[in-house]
């Protein structure tokens, strides 16, 4: 998965950031000032950084400039129309108001990365091998068959693992937003994915919301 | 384009209602001071015409019942009012009956018509001064009477733009008081704003985290000490937010200080801190004051590496707090003491402890100021302008402004 550059300088946000980023299986690395950034963007590769506007010691808007050409996700408590339009014409990719959405966040994350090709393409769990850019599954070397739903669901589920997606948000990745189904659909695709993949341990149901795929190396 | 924050809209708004109606009025004001004076001088026009022709026609009248007139006769008469009134400033033309002029001594370029009869109007010579102009009849002819304008229309002028200019030099006096009391009101709920913005952020982040997430027992208890953490920081802005309303209405309980007890209680917070104390008493709130130090000395003991010594001196009528830290630019200070910027640019703290420092001092008539120290670090002054020691005395002080500059530093 990506390596990505965290810039915060409060904690407790920089923290939440990194374990949320690596919960769905990225690498970070936390900066809390605009010149470690710095140091750490020479010395490491990243696929991308998430930057705090309002640095101890810099803006995040004139960081931005030392960073390129790594592609940046503004994350500010400066969420005025204003600093939006500043932060994305100086060439940041994606510019996010705090407090915001985990899932929002990864989404975000996810567009930016795939948006640089940055974004892995194969996941591999338990003799399953899935190549989401092939669209092709395989268990224990075999190649199975999904149908399309059952793809956008297991797409769903990897991109999101670890993160329990309800069965609205489940159902709008996999039959589009204009679907009038009912939840139940959700639950008799997910019984289908179990069991051709024999993830029945690994898909968890959650109590009241939806389902998360489960792996932690 | 850059787009504007909410307030500078609502500024820029209420700025171009206040220039259109402020303009309307001075424009009235103008055009009805300029309408009455055309009016007067209009009237006096009408007045001495008739008054000429009135004589033109006595005068004719006595030629006729002396033997008739003639057409010589006529013009002499036109001829001796108009060598009089032309001494005053004053031009006339006369025609007789079938419209021919017998007599005119009217300027260059300025060409009465007969067929105006009746027609007050105004009209330029061939040098481009203007006259008002009446024909009208006189005796046995017609009059056409001139009298110049420009003094009025000059006049009318100089007025508009000495209205206008004054009217500028007042809107932008009001446009900047504006925006001086518009920014007041704006900025410290700016960084309010952002300084809640924070630990909800961290607060709703975690929550979904320990709600969404797969995880261990100890990143979901970890998680929860962030919660937990930040409620507390949450709670300590909305009690600085409470302390800072009820100084601005509250009362303050003035009473004499032993200023070493004062520090003392300090020191006991804060171990590195090294205090002198030169001036054994103060009037004013313990409490506060305590509050007031004790949120400078934090402030010190952020800036500098850990053990290092803060000093804490009180020299005449004035507290010093003296770091050797990481200091801060002319910007921060500036911005430090103005009450109403709303502290640090950033920092880790609420971000409120500065604006409740400045009320605190304002309420004990005392000015607080922030200057960079040289050789590094900073140096925070706290100067009660007021010296009287009276014991036990209430008075209530709304929230003041800063004084003059001054830079002193102690060490």
């Amino acid at each position: 998965m990506a390596h990505i550059l965290i810039v915060e300088d409060e904690l407790s946000i920089s923290k939440l950031l990194c374990k949320s980023l690596a919960l769905v299986g990225h690498r970070t690395c936390a900066a809390f000032t605009g010149e470690e950034a710095c140091r750490m963007a020479q010395s490491e590769n990243f696929d991308m950084a998430i930057l705090d506007v309002m640095l101890p010691d810099t803006d995040g808007f004139s960081l931005l400039a030392r960073l390129k050409p790594l592609p940046v996700l503004f994350l500010s408590a400066r969420g005025e129309v204003s600093d939006r339009i500043k932060g994305l014409r100086l060439g940041a990719e994606d510019y996010l108001p705090k407090p915001f959405e985990m899932q929002e966040l990864l989404a975000r994350v996810q567009v930016v990365l795939r948006r640089g090709h940055k974004l892995a393409e194969r996941f591999s769990l338990d003799g399953v091998d899935v190549d989401l850019d092939a669209r092709t599954v395989s268990v224990q070397g075999a190649q199975i068959c999904l149908t399309p739903q059952e793809f956008a669901l297991l797409e769903a589920l990897i991109r999101n693992r670890n993160i329990a997606l309800s069965r609205e948000q489940l159902l709008s990745r996999a039959w589009g937003v204009d679907y009038l189904g009912e939840d139940r659909t959700v639950d008799v695709h997910i019984q289908k994915l179990r069991k051709k993949l024999g993830w029945e341990k690994r898909i968890k149901t959650i109590y009241k919301l939806g389902y998360r795929l489960e792996y932690r190396p | 384009m850059k787009t504007a924050k909410l307030w500078h809209r609502q500024y820029a708004a209420t700025l171009l209602l206040f220039l259109c109606v402020f303009y309307a009025c001075v424009f009235f004001l103008s055009q009805s001071s300029f309408l009455s004076a055309f009016r007067s001088e209009t009237q006096a026009v009408v007045r001495e015409h008739a008054m000429i022709a009135r004589s033109i026609w006595i005068e004719q009248a006595a030629l006729q019942s002396r033997g008739g007139t003639s057409e010589a006769a006529e013009q002499a008469i036109a001829a001796e009012y108009g060598a009089y009134y032309g001494r005053r400033g004053m031009y006339l033309c006369y025609f007789d009956a079938a419209g021919k002029a017998l007599y005119s001594n009217m300027p260059e370029g300025l060409m009465p018509e007969r067929a105006d009869a009746g027609i007050l109007q105004t009209a330029p010579d061939g040098k481009g001064v203007r006259y008002f102009l009446l024909t009208g009849p006189a005796g046995t002819g017609f009059l056409s009477y001139a009298r110049e304008a420009e003094t009025l229309l000059d006049g009318q002028r100089r007025y508009s733009l000495l209205l206008v200019g004054v009217a500028a030099l007042f809107a932008l006096s009001m446009a900047m008081g504006l925006y001086v009391m518009l920014r007041r009101v704006y900025r410290p709920m700016d960084r309010l704003a952002h300084e809640l913005r924070t630990p909800l952020t961290a607060i709703h982040g975690y929550a979904q985290y320990i709600a969404l997430g797969a995880l261990r027992e100890e990143e979901r208890m970890e998680a929860a000490r962030f919660i937990e953490a930040e409620s507390g920081r949450l709670r300590g802005v909305a009690d600085t937010l409470l302390s800072l309303s009820t100084l601005r209405y509250g009362e303050a309980s003035m009473e004499r200080i032993r200023v070493a007890a004062l520090f003392q209680r300090v020191s006991k917070i804060y171990p590195q801190l090294h205090t002198t104390v030169e001036t054994p008493f103060i009037t004013g709130d313990a409490a506060l004051l305590e509050s007031l130090l004790i949120n400078l000395v934090d402030n010190a003991v952020h800036a500098s590496p850990e053990g290092m010594s803060i000093e804490l001196i009180a020299r005449e009528n004035r507290f010093f707090v003296l770091d050797r830290g990481t200091g801060m630019g002319e910007a921060a200070c500036r911005r430090l003491n103005d009450p109403g910027a709303g502290g640090a640019p950033s920092g880790k703290g609420t971000g409120l402890g500065i604006p409740l420092c400045h009320e605190i001092a304002a309420m004990h008539r005392a000015k607080l100021r922030f200057y960079v120290r040289d050789g590094g670090g900073c140096v925070a002054r706290l100067e009660f302008l007021q010296s009287s020691d009276n014991s036990k005395m209430k008075w209530k002080q709304r929230y003041g402004s800063m004084g003059k500059k001054g830079k002193e530093n102690p060490s």
